[in-house]
């Protein structure tokens, strides 16, 4: 007899906490809260914002959960509402300016010799030690992209929404999200490899 | 950077997703056999997207998701009390 064992869908569980069960609302809590928390961490740059959000996220979602409709997916919902928590976050910190990348900023000047040193573990796996320094340039890099591309880009490439949902859960158009995700990888591509490419000069 | 490369340099993060069309995307292939230049820069992105899909999530400490559920279950049991008055 077979062993597989079903997961339960996040709409059983939705219907399931409707109904009544604090269990369906712990397991959702315990599906999402690591993903919620990640994105508001790296969002707001603080882990007592990012437990604000998570908080925020949550107690709005299970308040509002009678509105809860089938054909949007769970976590782009809690997405929705955490993105605009986030929001709400950052617009209080005030003196941080929404600075504009530019297309032209991260073309390769004429004539120049340009050599992007970006590590690739793909092929060697490498030694975990570099691994983990990579993983430091990449946290410092992604704070250092104005919130709007940082938004995009978490959504995106960390929680694999597509184009169009992420438009969705932003409120912005797909084509606005492609254009904001390559400017966001552009600039996380200058800042890794100018962190490379300082290491080897100064190192 | 000529007109081809400028036009690539547009499209390569389109182009690394799949979201191009067939015949788009084969331009975009040959120019970068060609271009070592654009060559360099496509495959800079491409690591540079590869390691950040990697990056691992943090773990929510002990505190703070006793905490969240500190809250949860408060909320619910004020609604509930609500509900029954």
């Amino acid at each position: 007899m077979s062993q597989v064992k079903e997961k339960t869908t996040d709409h059983d569980l939705v219907a399931r906490f409707k109904a009544g069960s604090m269990k369906a609302m712990e397991k959702i809590v315990g599906r999402y809260e690591k993903s919620i928390f990640n994105f508001g961490l790296r969002i707001c740059g603080h882990t007592q914002d990012a437990e604000d959000v998570m908080q925020e996220t949550f107690l709005s979602a299970f308040r509002s959960l009678s509105e809860f409709r089938g054909e949007t997916k769970l976590k782009n919902w809690l997405f929705t509402i955490a993105a605009n928590a986030c929001r709400r976050k950052r617009r209080k910190r005030k003196g941080e300016p929404e600075k504009e990348l530019s297309l032209e900023s991260f073309m390769p000047r004429e004539g120049s010799e340009i050599k992007y040193e970006i590590p690739d573990f793909s092929k060697d796996p490498g030694e975990e030690l570099l691994r983990s320094e990579l993983r430091g340039v990449i946290e410092s890099a992604v704070q250092s992209l104005p919130g709007k591309y940082r938004l995009v880009f978490l959504l995106r490439d960390i929680e694999g929404f597509s184009s169009k949902e992420t438009g969705c859960i932003l409120g912005i158009s797909a084509k606005a999200v492609k254009t904001r995700l390559h400017r966001a990888r552009l600039g996380l591509r200058e800042e890794i490899s100018n962190h490379y490419k300082g290491e080897r000069i100064h190192g | 950077m000529d007109d081809d490369c400028k036009a690539l340099f547009e499209r390569i993060s389109e182009y690394l997703d799949g979201d191009l069309e067939p015949a788009l995307c084969e331009k975009i292939a040959a120019h970068l056999r060609d271009c070592p230049q654009c060559e360099d820069c496509f495959e800079a992105l491409r690591r540079t997207v590869g390691a950040c899909k990697e990056l691992p999530r943090h773990d929510v400490s002990q505190d703070i998701r006793f905490r969240l559920r500190e809250t949860l279950r408060e909320w619910l049991t004020d609604r509930k009390s609500s509900k029954r008055a």
